[in-house]
């Protein structure tokens, strides 16, 4: 059995080779520093009783994290599995099953279910009992989760905001929120819960307005009319073109882009908005100096947003802005879509986020 | 299709000799090399044909030495496509995966850059070294930690070296394609400056 307990948090996570155990809690409550745990920065890892800490043998642990893109050691699978081969035992055909055509494939040229599927598959590959996930499924549309869920194997914990999909996976869950406590997986099933834990799932709240007159008008592929408090979102899978369009309308709207970080280019939260009614709509008055990196995910937003804002610009386009949300951060982004839909700009919402659909007023599906 | 390192310097080696000995072989076969770049091909007959005339109007020694410039663009081009990078590290051992992780993180950095350049160009912000590269390098540092702990998992226990020289089916390409090049260079020398 695997015994991890938290640094910072009461209680323990109890993990046996034959199931598979999901972790839940808000953004920031330690669900990645539990995950971190198997670096042995602090030794609070027990494998069958033994200090993991003392051998560190990966091959028994493992662990995979947030983003693929940073932990790949070579451009194809394959390439990466041979380079493992020269420290350690590596079976080739798991990667080559789980990967089936895309196995020698560049990672950069695979969909984001594949890019996930390439990490877990890697580490797969030299057989550790026990897998710890650090979010599988953000960022990932149906296609996407359909993949990762099916490379999950017996021994994983996984730490996820997305608990309808824990809910058919998982056979335990524990609930990260002061302390570690197991908790009924069927209360993932309990709006109340879901939103009192900040967890997503639970039906969003919001105060629909009426659309005032036609602010955009354009043709970008698809005819595309915004109206004056509007929300417009653009649905479809990963790689549909959502991005693409938003891309393309750049000139003419002000957009947020998926990675926030690439999109500060100041020192502090003033300067990045530059400007103080701004500041004082969005609460980010009392962040003024922090540097805008330094933020969380939820403020990170509300700064390019405000930022957005602040441009004069009178339709914002946001790409897949609801990704790794935990449900604290969905209700406040809603509230920011309420504000900016009270002052009348119109928004265009690029997104595969099922939570977010209540929110538009008009949804223009892609294919 | 990747090629060795060593069958890759082996083709690298013979056609910078052969380029020393009828530049317009290695010329010719290295260019047939770079067909996956074909981006690259028609504006390199391009500029090999008006080099052509231009060199030959004031001085054609010149030509020799560009068809030589471009002889080793398409060397590098084809390696940089073809070459089997984790090769590498049965002749530098374990001193060699850092290389062949950063190689494999070029168009990541590059897609990095893209982004930022594109996010200052759509928010009409002027061009300042010192905020392009703010988030560049908070980004970097950021996948310099993931980087870090997959380091650290996945390349677990003791490195052993292994040498792969047996030649695969794919390796047959960059060996032929030197050994044809030294041949016709020494055989047919073809030389279109006089």
């Amino acid at each position: 059995m695997l015994v991890i307990t938290h640094p910072y948090l009461p209680g323990k996570v109890e993990l046996e080779r034959d199931e598979i155990v999901g972790l839940v809690g808000r953004n920031g409550s330690g669900k990645t520093t539990l995950i971190n745990s198997i670096l042995c920065q602090r030794h609070n890892v027990f494998l069958d009783d033994q200090d993991f800490c003392e051998r560190k043998d990966y091959s028994l642990l493992s662990a995979v994290f947030q983003d693929p893109s940073s932990q790949i050691l070579a451009t194809t699978l394959e390439d990466e599995l041979r380079l493992m081969s020269h420290f350690h035992h590596v079976n080739f055909e798991i990667g080559k099953r789980l990967m089936g055509p895309y196995f020698s494939t560049d990672f950069f040229k695979l969909s984001d279910g594949y890019r996930k599927r390439f990490v877990i598959s890697s580490v797969l590959s030299y057989g550790p009992e026990y897998l710890l996930i650090d979010e599988p499924l953000s960022n990932l549309d149906d296609e996407g989760i359909k993949l990762v869920l099916g490379s999950i194997p017996k021994g994983s914990l996984i730490s996820e905001h997305r608990t309808k999909h824990l809910l058919n996976l998982v056979q335990r869950v524990y609930l990260l929120s002061g302390d570690v406590r197991e908790v009924d997986k069927e209360k993932l099933e309990d709006q109340e819960f879901l939103r009192r834990n900040g967890l997503r799932g639970f039906q969003i709240e919001y105060q629909r307005g009426s659309p005032g007159s036609e602010i955009l008008d354009v043709q970008v592929g698809l005819r595309l009319k915004v109206r004056g408090g509007e929300v417009v979102c653009l649905i479809g899978k990963n790689g549909v073109g959502k991005t693409t369009i938003l891309r393309k309308l750049s000139k003419k709207i002000y957009s947020v882009f998926q990675n926030l970080d690439l999109q500060f280019f100041h020192e502090t939260v003033a300067d990045e908005v530059g400007n103080d009614d701004a500041l004082s709509l969005f609460g980010l008055t009392e962040l003024r100096e922090r540097s805008p990196f330094t933020l969380s995910l939820g403020q990170k937003m509300r700064v390019l947003i405000a930022s957005a804002y602040a441009s004069g610009y009178k339709v914002i386009g946001l790409d897949e802005p609801t990704t790794a949300m935990d449900g604290d951060g969905l209700q406040n982004f809603v509230k920011m879509v309420e504000l900016l839909r009270e002052e009348r700009r119109g928004l265009i919402l690029a997104t595969h986020d099922k939570d977010v659909i209540p929110i538009c007023d008009q949804i223009i599906s892609l294919s | 299709m990747k090629w060795k390192v060593w069958y890759g310097l082996f083709y690298a080696s013979c056609v910078v000799i052969a380029s020393y000995l009828v530049p317009l072989w290695s010329l010719v076969i290295s260019l047939g090399l770079t067909y996956k770049q074909y981006r690259f091909t028609i504006p390199e007959i391009l500029a090999l044909f008006l080099s052509y005339l231009v060199t030959s109007h004031f001085n054609p020694l010149i030509f020799t030495y560009v068809m030589r410039a471009f002889t080793f663009i398409n060397v590098f081009l084809s390696l940089s496509e073809f070459l089997d990078r984790v090769s590498l590290v049965g002749i530098v051992g374990e001193k060699g995966i850092p290389l062949v992780i950063t190689l494999s993180y070029i168009p990541l950095f590059y897609q990095l850059a893209s982004d930022v350049f594109f996010y200052r160009r759509a928010r009409k912000l002027g061009f300042s070294v010192e905020k392009l590269s703010r988030p560049i390098v908070v980004e970097m540092v950021k996948i310099a930690e993931d980087l870090n702990k997959a380091y650290e998992i996945k390349l677990h226990g003791k490195f052993s070296r292994r040498i792969d020289l047996k030649p695969s089916k794919y390796d047959i390409l960059p060996i032929t394609a030197g050994v044809v090049t030294i041949c016709l260079s020494l055989l047919i020398p073809i030389s279109l400056v006089k």
